[in-house]
């Protein structure tokens, strides 16, 4: 035993090895005997009623059990509002969606059969476009909406496309506007993305012959499946159990529900045999839901000195055909749309639209990559027509710990975080105010920032809960609901019960490190929103509370010291007063047993768990409290811009944090970095391309395209402040998803203050910026061209 | 290689794996139309899970040790058609063909070129490869080899569009062979926001008989190959007034295509910012080293 502390210091996570030799079991390695396949068959339409479906070819492939179609699962699905169909029932509503699952006894044969599968469609008009969806006379995605049920706080608008209003109100934005003396008023674009998890969706599903309902899927968050499932398929919660591997990425794409209530239905109905459905990437980048589209319609007025005084702002997220999720991305991208900033005036209609496209789910950052494209952006311009530079802009606007209000009307509390400090250093380390030359005369170097803040968005009672159990070798368990889906989780808690214990760290097991299981872990509600280390960290500190307790009352009679005299640190059990009387903790794990045989206590089980305080839902003019924690950060980078080419070229990044507490800095520098690459993806290549039926036309990782490493040619300097959050877990807060929200305004911003070119629509791919540059500078262009091609002369003419 | 087919399993194939050249013709012969050769794979295994390709029977080429070869023999350096791409990323290739280096550094990433051949990039027959621009430039040959016979034909015109090639199904690209001159040469690539360049520029310059292939892949079905006849380029004249005339020409003749990674006109732009760029490292070299 030892009491070198761990916090703070860099520690590899605790299923490396499992990982680099390839050994950690993920759902998609599970085979069970009798298993048999799935594959499903898709619609070719994007809006088009099903007249009839026949399957006799496709039944007598060799190796084929059965085929289902919708009309077999007459169930809907979703967590905040039940869009969802298990498969098409009466009418497909994308392109992609599934109509049909064929079951055989290899995948080779499903494949064979799900192209015997003949569906007869009459096509109907399909409704495409966010804006169009909205027209009086737009085809309806959902006849039915009105029968859906709807989470408390969700308000879809049946006889519409609208999947839910939300509004923010603060003062009066009209008269904001008018007594402002600078007024940015423009329309900024993000396109549908994919999560690009390297693992694809894969679930089976077990439908015992004793009605239990038992799922081996690639979920974040098997509680909450398990929660979903339960409900719509009517099966009582402590008959379904959910195992949940560790997955290969998430991102927020494996949330909520999955593909588990079809394998589930697929498994009755092949028999009460296991069903297992893999997908293919084309199936995951068409039949399963990726981000919503954003469309944001701004207008922000500021004093002459520079404060932001109104922000009037309608926001259209495209959902696609499922909105089941995507109505809560709308709410918080919506309540959180002024970000760090105070603002006096604030009016924004967030609204979440159906669409005939591809359904969408939550993704990391969940509104705020989408609400702080604009956001950020707009804060440059003005500072640019005010003559003021990009960090006094926002250090006049930044919401004051302690003293500022939210628009929701929630205080900012004084623990919150730094942000002024967070700005400062960021721009500090970016060097923002020096003038970098490029190596050649055709490009520019520009810099950029953006601050960035996000709060877990969740429901007003999301628990979470812990057991830590103590062994008669002085080892750990601790049994948490939190998996692993590399975002460091289960290392970070194991980091902290280390700490506080005094053992080392090789010395604690987070059971659930190779997998959630709802039978055998600790409840918590989602691994998601970057809640896992602060719920499931506050959660285990009180079941080591616990534990200790346990183990003061035991040790107190083997002392025979009051209990509140006994201490337990460093490993050892000891008496406050008479230090010198102490044993090891181990000693005390399973009871204490004296040296003439006796007993006293018994084996110490330490429960602790967590639930928010003092949150509320949000009112019809979004007024409410509905947050645990904000962790503020901010992101620069140098960028360089070809200016003939339009191709933008990162050569340094900053990314810096607010996170309370350092608990692993390992895994902080591996998400800072990691998410400044996944938000450079999209910042400057990823979109789902459609064609105008409706059709992906990019559903591969080869025209999709991620950033390789080849792409990744630059530094990126990570800095983490530690303002402790007092009721967090040893003063952290929540960081997974902040680290990939300003890379795209960052870079905006770069090209921005380089060139006056103002960006308005990712993925700023070269063409779009060459476009851009033509329309809005084009002498840049031309000078550029020139000098480059002077550059060539002068080889010769020396 | 992915175009985002809906299938998880490969169609049903038999395997074959013959250990010699004679074996693999005879093979090759007597399962005409009905085969397809695969050394590492990386094409053919996704062309065949998008079922774009559904052969019978494939013939894997990675015992046949004639294949396996990559020498120098009168003045031609020979790629065997199992040669990997990693094997070409050697200084002296990089020395003696900085356009073949060139490009095939540029071909995917470092675990595909330990797996991927130059010959077959080439034999995928797709506008986007990297390969057959390069062995255009390079004035490179192919020989073809079948059960009886073998024959040595120009690279240049072998691949008539995508998925076609001038090979007929008893027949296996067997070597590459690019004449070793002296040359200098560079291979460019803009690929933003995808695994293939959106246009790419071969440019090999022999610098003994005074004269270039500038060749544009990855904007038409086919590359386009400019010599230096064709833009009345003149070495004897000032480079600067050579520059305007290989610009004008790309202007009044280069127009790309349109498609899902760019559109035409910056196509062109792309285009002519890279020959430019191939130009000025080529002969910028030249001034270097006099």
């Amino acid at each position: 035993m030892n009491s070198r502390t761990v916090l703070g210091e860099k520690v590899p996570q605790v299923d490396s090895w499992l990982k680099v030799t390839g050994t950690l079991r993920y759902s998609f390695d599970i085979s069970l005997p009798g298993m048999l396949y799935a594959k499903l068959v898709t619609s070719k339409y994007a809006h088009a009623k099903i007249r009839s479906l026949s399957f006799e070819e496709a039944l007598k492939v060799p190796g084929v059990v059965a085929v289902a179609t919708g009309k077999d699962f007459p169930f809907r699905l979703g967590i905040y509002v039940s869009d969802r169909d298990v498969l098409a029932v009466n009418k497909v509503r994308w392109v992609g969606h599934p109509v049909a699952a064929v079951i055989a006894t290899d995948m080779s044969s499903a494949e064979e059969a799900a192209e015997k599968v003949n569906v007869d469609y009459e096509p109907l008009e399909p409704v495409l476009d966010v804006e169009k969806a909205l027209e009086k006379d737009a085809p309806l995605v959902h006849e039915d909406l009105a029968d859906y049920s709807v989470f408390p706080g969700f308000r879809p608008v049946p006889g519409t496309n609208i999947a839910n209003e939300f509004n923010l109100v603060k003062g009066d934005v009209e008269k904001g506007l008018k007594e402002s003396s600078v007024v940015i008023e423009d329309t900024f674009r993000i396109p549908q993305i994919s999560h690009a998890a390297m693992e694809v969706q894969n679930s089976i599903g077990y439908w015992r012959p004793d009605n239990v309902v038992e799922l081996w899927s690639s979920v974040q968050s098997p509680f909450a499946t398990r929660f979903l499932l339960s409900k719509s398929l009517g099966v009582p919660l402590n008959r379904v159990i959910v195992h949940a591997p560790p997955i290969g990425g998430g991102f927020g794409l494996k949330a909520g529900l999955g593909w588990e209530a079809l394998v589930a239905l697929l498994s009755k109905k092949a028999g009460n045999r296991p069903v297992k459905l893999v997908l293919s990437r084309a199936e995951q980048m068409t039949s399963a839901p990726s981000r919503d589209l954003f469309l944001a319609k701004v207008r922000a007025g500021f004093s002459k000195e520079g404060r932001f005084l109104a922000y009037k702002a309608e926001f259209f997220l495209d959902a696609g055909a499922y909105a089941d999720y995507t109505v809560n991305v709308a709410r918080t991208a919506g309540y959180s749309a002024e970000g760090s900033y105070e603002i006096e005036n604030v009016n924004v209609k967030s609204l979440a639209v159906y669409t005939n496209k591809i359904p969408t789910t939550a993704m990391r950052g969940f509104g705020h990559p989408e609400n702080h494209w604009p956001l950020e952006q707009i804060l440059d311009r003005a500072a640019h027509e005010l003559k003021m530079d990009p960090v006094s802009i926002r250090a006049v606007n930044l919401l004051k710990p302690g003293f500022s209000e939210r628009a929701t009307g929630e205080k900012v509390r004084e623990d919150e975080g730094n942000p002024e400090g967070v700005l400062r250093t960021a721009a500090g380390l970016i060097e923002i105010d020096k003038v970098e030359n490029p190596s050649v005369p055709w490009t520019v170097i520009g810099k950029g920032l953006s601050m960035l803040v996000k709060a877990p968005s969740q429901p007003s009672n999301a628990a979470a809960s812990a057991v830590v159990k103590l062994n008669e070798d002085g080892t750990v368990d601790v049994i948490t609901g939190t998996g692993s889906m590399g975002q460091g989780t289960p290392t970070g808690l194991a980091m902290i019960v280390a700490e506080e214990f005094g053992v080392p760290l090789e010395s604690v097991k987070v059971v659930q490190t190779e997998g959630v299981d709802t039978d055998r872990s600790a409840y918590t509600w989602q691994t998601v929103g970057s809640r896992g280390l602060f719920s499931d960290g506050i959660a285990v500190l009180r079941a080591i509370e616990d534990a200790k307790g346990q183990v003061k009352k035991i040790a107190s009679a083997v002392f025979r010291v009051p209990e509140d005299d006994v201490e337990v640190s460093g490993g050892y059990v000891f008496s406050r007063t008479h230090p010198w009387i102490r044993k090891e903790l181990r000693e005390f794990a399973n009871g204490y047993t004296f040296s003439d045989g006796t007993s006293v206590g018994g084996p110490v089980i330490g429960r602790g768990s967590y639930i928010p305080v003092l949150n509320t839902f949000l009112d019809e003019k979004g007024h409410g409290s509905n947050t645990v924690f904000h962790t503020y950060g901010a992101t620069a980078v140098e960028v360089e811009l070809n200016l003939i080419t339009g191709e933008i070229k990162v050569l340094r990044a900053v990314q810096v944090f607010d996170v309370g507490k350092v608990i692993n800095l390992l895994t902080l520098i591996g998400q800072a970095d990691g998410g400044f690459i996944m938000g450079l993806g999209s910042a400057l290549f990823e979109e789902i391309k459609f064609d105008d039926s409706g059709w992906v036309l990019n559903p591969n990782l080869t025209h999709y395209y991620v950033p390789r490493i080849t792409d990744c040619d630059f530094e990126i300097k990570e800095s983490f402040i530690e303002t402790p959050q007092k009721d967090g877990p040893l003063g952290a807060r929540g960081i997974g998803e902040h680290v990939m929200i300003a890379v795209a305004p960052a870079i905006a911003n770069a090209v921005f203050n380089a060139t006056g070119v103002k960006m308005n629509e990712l993925p700023m791919s070269a063409e779009k910026v060459w476009r851009e540059i033509m329309k809005q500078k084009p002498e840049l262009f031309s000078k550029a061209l020139k000098s480059f091609q002077e550059s060539l002369k002068e080889v010769m003419a020396e | 290689m992915s175009f985002g087919g809906p299938y998880f399993t490969l169609p049903k194939f038999k395997y074959l794996r013959p250990d010699s050249l004679e074996e693999l013709l005879s093979s090759l012969h007597e399962h005409s139309g009905n085969a397809k050769i695969m050394s590492g794979g990386v094409g053919l295994l996704a062309f065949m899970k998008e079922r774009l390709t559904a052969p019978e029977y494939v013939i894997s080429i990675s015992k046949v040790p004639e294949l396996k070869t990559l020498q120098i023999k009168g003045g031609v350096l020979a790629v065997g058609a199992n040669v990997h791409l990693s094997e070409l990323e050697s200084g002296s290739i990089k020395n003696s063909l900085p356009t073949l280096y060139r490009a095939v550094k540029n071909i995917a990433d470092p675990t595909i070129r330990n797996m991927g051949t130059l010959v077959g990039d080439l034999a995928e027959a797709v506008p986007w490869g990297d390969a057959y621009p390069a062995l255009i430039s390079m004035e490179a040959e192919a020989e073809i080899s079948k059960k009886s016979s073998s024959r040595v034909v120009p690279v240049n015109g072998l691949v008539l569009g995508l998925g076609q090639i001038n090979v007929d199904d008893d027949e296996i690209i067997s070597r590459a062979l690019i004449p070793l001159r002296k040359v200098r040469g560079t291979y460019l690539k803009f690929a933003n926001g995808s695994e293939y360049g959106l246009a790419t520029v071969a440019l090999t310059y022999f610098t003994e008989e005074k004269r270039f292939n500038l060749v544009i892949g990855s904007a038409s079905e086919t590359p386009i190959t400019i010599r230096e006849s064709d833009v009345d380029w003149d070495f004897d004249k000032d480079f600067g007034t050579n520059v305007e005339k290989l610009e004008r020409y790309l202007q009044l003749n280069v127009n790309p295509v349109d498609d899902l990674l760019a559109s035409s006109d910056f196509r062109k732009n792309v285009i002519r910012y890279l020959s430019l760029q191939a130009v000025k490292e080529v002969f910028l070299d030249e001034r270097d080293q006099n």
